[in-house]
């Protein structure tokens, strides 16, 4: 048989113990009778009393308190005590939630441009690819290192003209090519 | 007398001032607002602050100490931490327990430092010649004598527990945080003590 815990037995002794384990209680002897004991000592406890000082004490001990903290300054209140506010919390807390999640996701990035790099030195990187548009640049992307890569994929505005300047007679002519049959004139 | 019940002793959950702290009328502000006032530079906030608490503080040391000397010269030493620490209270609990932290911490620092004085078991208690029966009052006062002594003797905490859950009748939460322990810690050190307590005076 398992016997109350300390905890348990400080619930039973004011009265407060979880119904769950009355029914222990109400079967174990033993626990009953030091539950009972500790009550009454409980009782005996709380009826010793205290010397009450004399009533002029009271005064004294302000007086006391006063004299020692006389020379003390008031402390400083903190600079955010008079601005700090729950909502203000709340803000800071969705702000704080915000920027990480943005630090840790970063931009979105193109699958594409992955299975683009992988495809790097293949035979054929437009094998099974349809679209005439992603043809061109998986044939561009596979004659970039990784890093010339990432720039493309991620354009700043000396990059774009750094991967242009990059690309040979055969290439820009096709580019060209691409570009005009997007924009509705073709050759 | 419970914290609940105590005047002023509203919780101070945050610092938004809705009256200048100047504008304040001492008397009858709650506990927050004398905090606010102190912090904002009214000396005379904070006499109330050991006006309206002081009688608290001092019972819970002199339960602790078990004598009137060093209980008074404790009850200053709390208040003059907390004169120092008031920036420092964030008003998560009543100030009333903030106070009693305080005055735990500086008993408990006491107690490591030097050994309470232990009533001893043959003291002779004082008589009432008022009482009804002054037999029997000689003997209560042995019997709280013994008692006392006894719970004099029990570690620290459990003495701790004890005390403000008996006699300031504080919540087993209230002396959580007043010991920075657990509700659980707290149950298991209450009975402990009363355990202690049995043993000492049975073998008395």
């Amino acid at each position: 048989m398992t016997h109350l815990s300390p905890q348990q037995f400080a619930d039973a002794i004011e009265g407060a113990l979880a119904s769950i384990h009355k029914q222990h209680l109400k079967e174990c002897e033993a626990c009953r009778t030091q539950v009972a004991s500790l009550r009454s000592l409980t009782t005996e406890v709380r009826a010793v009393r205290a010397a009450e000082p004399s009533p002029l004490f009271w005064d004294h001990l302000s007086e006391r308190v006063r004299a020692a903290t006389s020379a003390e300054p008031i402390p400083a209140e903190p600079w955010w005590r008079g601005v700090w506010n729950p909502a203000m919390t709340i803000g800071l807390a969705v702000a704080t939630m915000a920027l990480v999640f943005v630090v840790r996701t970063g931009p979105a990035r193109p699958a594409a441009i992955d299975e683009l790099a992988q495809a790097r030195g293949s035979a054929d990187v437009t094998a099974g690819v349809d679209d005439e548009s992603f043809a061109f640049v998986a044939r561009v992307a596979s004659t970039l290192d990784t890093e010339d890569l990432h720039q493309a994929a991620q354009p700043t505005p000396d990059g774009v003209d750094a991967a242009l300047n990059q690309l040979n007679d055969e290439q820009r002519a096709a580019l060209v090519r691409l570009l005009q049959t997007k924009m509705g004139r073709g050759e | 007398m419970k914290l609940a019940d105590q005047p002023g002793a509203a919780v101070w959950r945050g610092a938004v001032t809705t009256e200048p702290a100047a504008a304040v009328d001492l008397t009858t502000a709650d506990d927050r607002a004398l905090v606010e006032a102190f912090l904002g530079g009214r000396r005379e906030a904070f006499d109330v602050i050991v006006l309206r608490h002081r009688r608290q503080v001092y019972q819970v040391c002199f339960r602790f100490v078990n004598n009137h000397e060093d209980a008074s010269d404790l009850t200053q030493d709390v208040f003059v931490r907390a004169f120092k620490g008031l920036r420092n209270f964030k008003g998560d609990s009543a100030l009333g327990t903030w106070l009693y932290r305080v005055g735990v911490n500086a008993c408990l620092n006491r107690a490591a430092l030097k050994k309470a004085a232990i009533e001893p078991l043959e003291a002779a208690p004082r008589i009432d010649d008022r009482a009804a029966n002054p037999l029997e009052e000689v003997l209560r006062g042995e019997r709280a004598s013994t008692v006392r002594a006894a719970i004099d003797r029990l570690p620290p905490k459990q003495r701790a527990t004890l005390l403000l859950r008996v006699y300031q009748e504080l919540s087993h939460q209230e002396i959580a945080e007043i010991l920075g322990s657990t509700v659980g810690a707290v149950k298991a050190n209450f009975f402990h003590a009363l355990g202690n307590l049995k043993r000492m005076l049975e073998s008395s």
